[in-house]
């Protein structure tokens, strides 16, 4: 197979291949040389950190003053620290991009990437008495950590600021220096691998003491001078100071092997390489000044001449190679791309490869190759497919994926839903790789990662514009991205029109769904621009949520006004409550008063907590009746009416209810009269109704008294009447209630009298009346008093059909004969006249 | 578990809404570790009783008590305390005495579900206390709309026409809304909204602004409910105060049903049926506590279920009660010749088959049979109650607005015999509405009149009755006059046995919101409607809530189903706003019974109320 792609890079390491992936060339400011500095890096293609390296000697340029500066792999400076505390000791990346500082007296200072600082704690108090020498950041199953070895050679871990620090066994024998150590992670524990003279101790935590492995070389050595523990935790390679190389797992129990690398010179820095294939590692790259050494497992090596300085990044599939003036990935060569683009390849991707290439060339030898892999042709598209997402180059990706659209042509039923996500994300990726945005990720870093994180990674360094393209196009949600880039037109634009105009423009697009404008109005608020947040609330259709933030921002007016706006009244109440915490009772009522439905709810509140409250709202209110019914309702619950008429009354007749102050006159001067009635008949008559008081002197006979009273209260002569038949006939004084039947022409008509009669079961006196009656109703009230001859006769000569059928069906008449003939009789004719 | 909810066929299937309910509850209960005991205020006992069986409690282990002054005596295990309380402020103060009757060492735990919503209020009253400390999880149980039978919800709010006229505390209209969108949640979008009245009006506005949030509700097709009335009781209240005439109407005015139960003196019962009974229904108040008191009425009273699971009271209790009788009696003669007609001349294969199969049915029908008998009995002896035919002819002179303007003669002889208060009140309320407001004299008349007979006090419930719109000085417009003679409110030539009009369940008067729903079914009826109800208060709505078109528009698929679905009955979710009664309910199920209107019906109510406890809602302080 023609090589075309690449292959130069690529370089043997028997027996794999492995190859050298060139990245964006860094732009490193002029006055940054890699050479006297200190470099940390963090993976994924994130932020790298540089510092002076108090080790060498450099000539001094500008202030002395140390300084940590920040800059993204395109060699863009992001931020920097001037660094105004104690000795630096250490610093490392976190998994979430923040860079972790150790100082020497163990305090540890956290900044996030544009060298804004975000917390500092402490290693605990030992540590930072006894002071430290090294430290090393790690990462763990929980996130990332510190480690710090203090001067007396104890060795303490920190996993964050929230957690205490734990302490690892000491070291037996520690007279003697350590020359080298590493963190290790092994499930949820971490542990610290010591190289010391020939031995290596290992401390775990909650043992007592470390347990140490010697003899671990076979050839002569004075010391382990390095420890390096591969990206998995799951390999170790040791280096001495003779230059000789120990692979081998990281329980030390399997050796890989032992390579004498034949160098007498300080190794720079030791890493593992990471199989882009699995998570496994099977070669070690090892850092030289100016010289570059791959050593794998099957004790083979491959070496480079390199620039004086670099800084070796381990990643999650290979290793990283920063210098002055380059930035490359050493990774182990994928099967894929080597099956396609090996020499002299057999592989059916190869011959699709190049099918497709003679199919571009309209040569007939495109068919020849085609049928070499025809049979295969499935596999051969997935490999293209894979091999594109591996590569760097952009051409190449697509030379590879026209040829799996080439190949997939052959293929019935071919699924494209790979090829179309594979090309959507190397879509992405390419744009990451940019200069501009400058986040060189390979596929499987990109896919272990997760587009969320990348996002928000992106909306972290500002890239707002690409952050939203990236995820409309792989379809995720982005108003989020938008509400983060509003946080930060918030903190950093002056003018609060402005921001809130950009704000609702951009937000205005009817397709950006689930912006939430609280959010963003209470970044506002935090930086101290309530105008602003206010301004943004507006924008928010739903009410209810303004009113949290409203609160935050003692706006009492508003959150009122957003919270009835709402009707959510438990809302309102929150809002009312939070409200008498903080203002002046009078500031309330006027605040709530433009706000019928609040001022319900205080009412409320107030009737159920606090009943004098309520005469203030309605002093407030000029709410006269309600301050009425108010005493009112106090007098009944103290019993205290009598003294409080007047003020009731008072209260009433300002509150435009004549008739009810009218009556409430009219109480006390009954009051009144019964005290002198009682003084006089001792009846007990204090506090009953008017009517109740004519009642009881009536039942006393007294009809004098009686009268006085209904002339003094106007009772209207129907009710004096009912109450004076009641009373005659509940007293049996029949003659009486004849006598008063003719007086005059009954203004309640006869039937109380015969109602009242009945009551009594007076029958012979109720047959006075009932012919007195409407004749409609002298049936109804001859059949009440079971007078069925005369209900019969009655009915019939009203014709009254209607009630003849009902008597027809009572049980007197069924059981009398002679009543049931006569019924008969009678409908018979009223039938019969019809 | 829930035999009524099933209905026969309803397309709206409300053991839907019990089942989530439910699960609420139960995932409330299970985030809570350890043994528990629930604690139940009174008020929640028959609403826990709609959506729950006491062998979801067995099964946990969870034993339940009522919500006493003392804290009930609880075994040691049991570490947790959970209140199932409405949030009333004034029953915070019990919590607080049982925290602190509660020996310190016990590591016992509190905690509150509240419902349907956690009220600060009360949760300040226990920091006030002190106590919050004791309370784990102070959480809400939104449970709004609670099915209590196939075609009506109810959120068992019997005060809330009270608070929004009286208080103009609106809680009730926010959590009507809040229920609206549950519903749809369940159930799917609804798309057409029609409705009258100012907190019908208010109701709608919240839930739409609470739905906007809802998206799901916006995609996809509609959801079974087809359209939306709602109906603010404020635009009749006529109805509320008018007397019931049919059977469930008039056991709910007499004996009160509470949550699907009825309480009667088991006297009045065959005694066999008692033991029987109790098992579906008194599943709560069986598990409590107080043995002593439950004893006491298990032997003199009796509680029925009442709801349509049970085949004889589901064709029953729509009819008038002139019917019922009638119905009962014809029951008894078919089960008689029934069991008659099957012991001669019948193989014994025939007879084993009869005994195995038909028996048990028959017996449950003949059980259920002498039970209603019974009540129907009871109702007997009430309705020829004199008083009560009297109240009723005065009350029907009311409704065909006779003499109106002038005192009434009757009211008037009630008052002077010290009726009590609440009948005359209400034949008061009801001339008032018919006659829509009365003269400035009229009014002042009646009132000293009250004031003479009842006291100076009646002062403060003429103020709550006037709050509430059903005293108030005359308007222009004579609604009720108006919309009598328009909407045929009172008929002339009414039938109370296999009526041809909802008027029945008056006798002769059609409840106002019913004729409305009926006028809205016709075709184009709403519109027509629309100028003939501008008298009643309140704004007219309409609203649709259509689906938000995606790009792309794949939308025309649902167009060609919906005409080959025109057979299929259109659901209508009616919705009243402050109550409605068993008559409107009644009206409504006469409405769907007839094949050509084509249309079912789920009734959603704050509460269903009659005129007793609607006018005592409104007289308590």
């Amino acid at each position: 197979m023609p090589i075309m792609y690449n292959t130069g890079e690529w370089f043997k390491v028997r027996p794999d291949y492995y190859r050298k992936v060139e990245l964006a060339t860094p732009d490193w400011p002029l006055d940054l040389d890699l050479e006297y500095m200190l470099v940390v890096a963090a993976p994924y293609g994130g932020p790298l950190a540089a510092t002076r390296d108090p080790t060498k000697l450099v000539p001094v340029k500008g202030t002395a003053r140390p300084m940590v500066r920040i800059f993204d792999t395109t060699g863009r400076e992001t931020g920097h620290i001037l660094w105004n505390h104690g000795k630096l000791i250490a610093m490392g990346w976190s998994d979430t991009e923040d860079l972790i500082c150790v100082q020497e007296n163990a305090t540890v200072f956290v900044f996030d990437m544009f060298g804004r600082e975000k917390e500092s704690y402490s290693i605990g108090d030992e540590a930072s008495v006894t002071k430290i020498l090294e430290a090393k950041v790690f990462q763990s199953s929980a996130g990332t950590g510190v480690a710090v070895m203090t001067t007396s050679g104890r060795i303490f871990l920190k996993q964050n600021s929230n957690k205490t620090e734990r302490k690892l066994p000491d070291i037996p024998n520690s007279s003697i220096n350590c020359s080298c150590w590493e963190i290790v992670t092994e499930g949820r524990n971490s542990y610290c691998l010591l190289g010391r003279e020939r031995e290596i101790i290992k401390l775990f935590p909650g043992e007592t003491v470390g347990t140490i492995t010697a003899n671990l070389f076979e050839k002569p050595h004075d010391k382990i001078i390095k420890i390096s523990v591969s990206y998995n935790h799951q390999h170790l390679a040791l280096y001495t100071n003779t230059g000789l190389l120990w692979l081998g797992s990281v329980d030390m129990r399997q050796k890989y092997c032992e390579f004498d690398t034949g160098r007498k010179d300080m190794p720079l820095q030791m890493e593992w390489i990471m199989n882009t294939h699995n998570s496994e590692a099977d070669a070690v790259v090892i850092s030289y000044p100016s010289y570059l050494l791959i050593v794998n497992r099957k004790a083979d090596r491959s070496d480079f001449p390199y620039d004086p300085m670099m800084f070796l990044v381990p990643e999650m599939d290979g290793v990283r190679i920063i210098t002055q003036s380059s930035h490359e990935m050493i990774q182990r060569l994928p099967k894929c791309v080597e099956n396609i683009f090996a020499v002299n390849s057999q592989e059916p991707a190869s011959y699709l490869f190049e099918a497709q290439k003679k199919f571009e060339e309209k040569s007939y030898k495109s068919d020849e190759y085609l049928s070499m892999c025809r049979d295969k042709i499935d596999l051969a598209v997935k490999e293209c497919i894979q091999a594109a997402s591996f590569e760097f180059c952009p051409e190449t990706q697509k030379s590879l994926l026209r040829t799996a659209n080439f190949g997939k042509g052959f293929i019935h039923h071919h699924n494209p839903d790979e090829y179309m996500r594979i090309m959507r994300i190397l879509r992405v990726l390419n744009t990451l790789r940019h200069e501009r945005i400058g986040m060189p990720l390979s596929f499987k870093q990109f896919s272990h990662l997760n587009p969320e994180v990348i996002l928000s990674r992106l909306v972290f360094r500002k890239h707002y514009a690409v952050a939203i393209q990236v995820a409309k196009h792989l379809n995720l949600p982005e108003s989020w991205i938008l509400e983060h880039w509003a946080y930060h037109k918030v903190m950093n634009d002056p003018n609060d029109n402005e921001v809130a105009r950009k704000i609702t423009e951009k937000f205005k697009n009817p397709s950006v769904v689930g912006i939430s404008f609280c959010n963003i109005a209470s970044k506002a608020h935090q930086a101290g621009r309530d105008e602003l947040a206010i301004k943004l609330l507006e924008l928010e259709p739903r009410t209810w949520l303004h009113v949290p933030l409203l609160l935050k921002m003692r706006k009492f007016d508003r959150a009122v006004g957003s919270a009835t706006q709402s009707g959510d009244t438990e809302l309102i109440t929150q809002v009312l409550l939070e409200m008498k915490m903080h203002m002046m009772l009078s500031n309330l009522h006027m605040t709530i008063r433009d706000y019928p439905l609040a001022l319900n709810m205080y009412k409320k509140i107030m009737r159920e907590s606090n009943r004098a409250g309520l005469y203030g709202i309605y002093n407030t209110e000029s709410d006269h009746k309600a301050i009425a019914e108010y005493y009112f309702q106090n007098a009944i619950e103290s019993k205290s009416l009598e003294s409080n008429l007047s003020p009731i009354g008072n209260a009433y007749s300002q509150g435009r209810c004549p008739l009810e102050a009218d009556l409430c006159a009219d109480t006390s001067r009954l009051l009144k009269l019964q005290k002198v009635l009682d003084a006089k008949y001792k009846a007990g008559l204090n506090g009953m109704s008017v009517h109740d008081t004519i009642l009881a002197l009536l039942q006393l006979g007294e009809l004098k008294e009686a009268e006085r009273i209904r002339n003094e209260f106007k009772v209207p002569e129907r009710r004096f009447w009912w109450l004076r038949v009641l009373t005659l006939s509940e007293r049996s004084k029949w003659d009486e209630l004849e006598k008063l039947s003719k007086s005059k022409k009954s203004p309640i008509g006869y039937d109380p009298f015969v109602e009242v009669c009945l009551k009594q079961n007076n029958i012979v006196e109720a047959r006075k009346y009932i012919p007195k009656c409407r004749d409609q109703r002298k049936v109804h009230w001859f059949m009440r008093a079971n007078l069925w001859e005369e209900a019969l006769d009655c009915a019939f000569e009203q014709r009254d059909l209607h009630s003849l059928y009902e008597l027809q069906k009572k049980d007197a008449l069924v059981n009398d004969r002679h009543l049931l003939s006569k019924v008969c009789g009678f409908i018979a004719a009223l039938e019969s006249r019809k | 578990m829930f035999p009524h909810l099933k209905g026969n066929g309803q397309r709206v299937n409300l053991k839907l809404l019990q089942e989530a309910a439910c699960r609420e509850l139960v995932q409330q209960l299970e985030g809570i570790e350890g043994a528990k005991a629930i604690v139940l205020d009174e008020a929640m006992i028959g609403p826990l009783d709609l959506v729950t069986r006491p062998k979801l409690f067995a099964d946990r282990g969870i034993r339940l008590f009522a919500l006493r002054p003392e804290l009930p005596q609880l075994e040691r295990e049991v570490t947790n305390v959970v209140y199932v309380v409405r949030p009333k402020v004034a029953l915070m103060e019990l919590l607080v005495r049982h925290v602190k009757s509660s020996p310190s060492g016990s590591g016992r735990q509190f905690h509150i579900l509240f419902l349907p919503r956690r009220s600060c209020l009360c949760v300040s009253q226990l920091e006030n206390a002190g106590v919050l400390g004791s309370f784990g999880r102070i959480a809400e149980l939104p449970w709004n709309y609670l099915p209590l039978d196939a075609d009506v919800v109810t959120m068992e709010l019997g005060q809330a026409f009270r608070d929004v006229s009286v208080d103009g505390d609106t809680s009730s209209l926010y959590q009507t809304a809040v229920g609206l969108v549950q519903l749809q949640r369940l159930y799917g979008r609804i798309p057409k909204i029609y409705g009258k009245g100012e907190q019908a009006h208010r109701v709608w506005e919240h839930a739409k602004q609470l739905g906007r949030d809802e998206r799901s509700l916006y995609h996809g097709d509609k959801g079974v409910i087809d359209q939306l009335i709602l109906l603010d009781r404020s635009i009749d209240l006529l109805s509320p105060l008018a007397t019931q005439l049919t059977y469930e109407g008039l056991i709910d005015e007499f004996f009160g049903i509470r949550q699907n139960k009825v309480t009667l003196p088991a006297e009045h019962f065959p005694s066999e049926g008692t033991a029987v009974s109790g098992g579906g229904g008194g599943g709560v108040s069986s598990s409590r506590g107080d043995e002593g008191q439950s004893l006491l009425t298990d032997s003199e009273k009796k509680t029925i279920l009442l709801h349509s699971g049970e085949p004889l009271y589901a064709e029953l209790r729509n009819k008038h009660f002139n019917e019922v009788t009638k119905l009962l009696a014809r029951k008894a003669r078919e089960i008689h010749a029934q069991m008659h007609a099957t012991s001669q001349d019948r193989s014994v294969q025939e007879i084993k088959s009869f005994v195995e199969n038909l028996l048990p049915q028959l017996m449950a029908q003949k059980k259920a049979t002498s039970e209603h008998t019974a009540i129907a009995g009871l109702l007997h002896e009430q309705v020829n109650a004199d008083a009560f035919a009297d109240d009723l002819a005065a009350e029907q002179e009311f409704m065909v607005c006779a003499d109106l303007d002038k005192p009434s003669a009757y009211i008037e002889d009630q008052i002077a015999n010290k009726a009590p208060l609440r009948t005359v009140l209400r034949l008061l309320c009801l001339q008032c509405t018919a006659a829509s407001g009365f003269k400035d004299k009229l009014l002042s008349h009646y009132k000293r009149e009250l004031v003479h007979v009842y006291g100076l006090e009646v002062l403060l419930t003429l103020s709550s009755l006037e709050k509430a719109g059903l005293l108030h000085q005359q308007t222009e417009s004579r609604a009720y006059a108006v919309l009598r003679k328009t909407l045929h409110l009172t008929v002339d030539d009414n039938v109370e046995v296999n009526p041809k009009d909802i008027s029945y369940v008056h006798s002769f008067y059609a409840p106002l919101t019913a004729r409305l729903v009926e006028h809205s079914l016709k075709p184009l009826g709403w519109q027509s409607l629309k100028s003939q109800i501008t008298n009643l208060p309140g704004p007219t709505f309409e609203d649709f809530q259509a689906q938000l078109v995606g790009i792309g528009g794949r939308h025309a698929g649902p167009l060609i189903s919906e005409g080959s679905l025109l057979h299929v009955p259109r659901v209508v979710l009616v919705c009243f706003v402050g109550g409605c009664t068993f008559a409107e309910i009644a009206a409504l199920r006469f409405l769907a019974a007839q094949e050509d209107n084509n249309v079912e019906f789920l009734i959603a109510t704050t509460k269903v109320i009659n005129k007793h406890s609607f006018l005592d809602s409104l007289m308590g302080s």
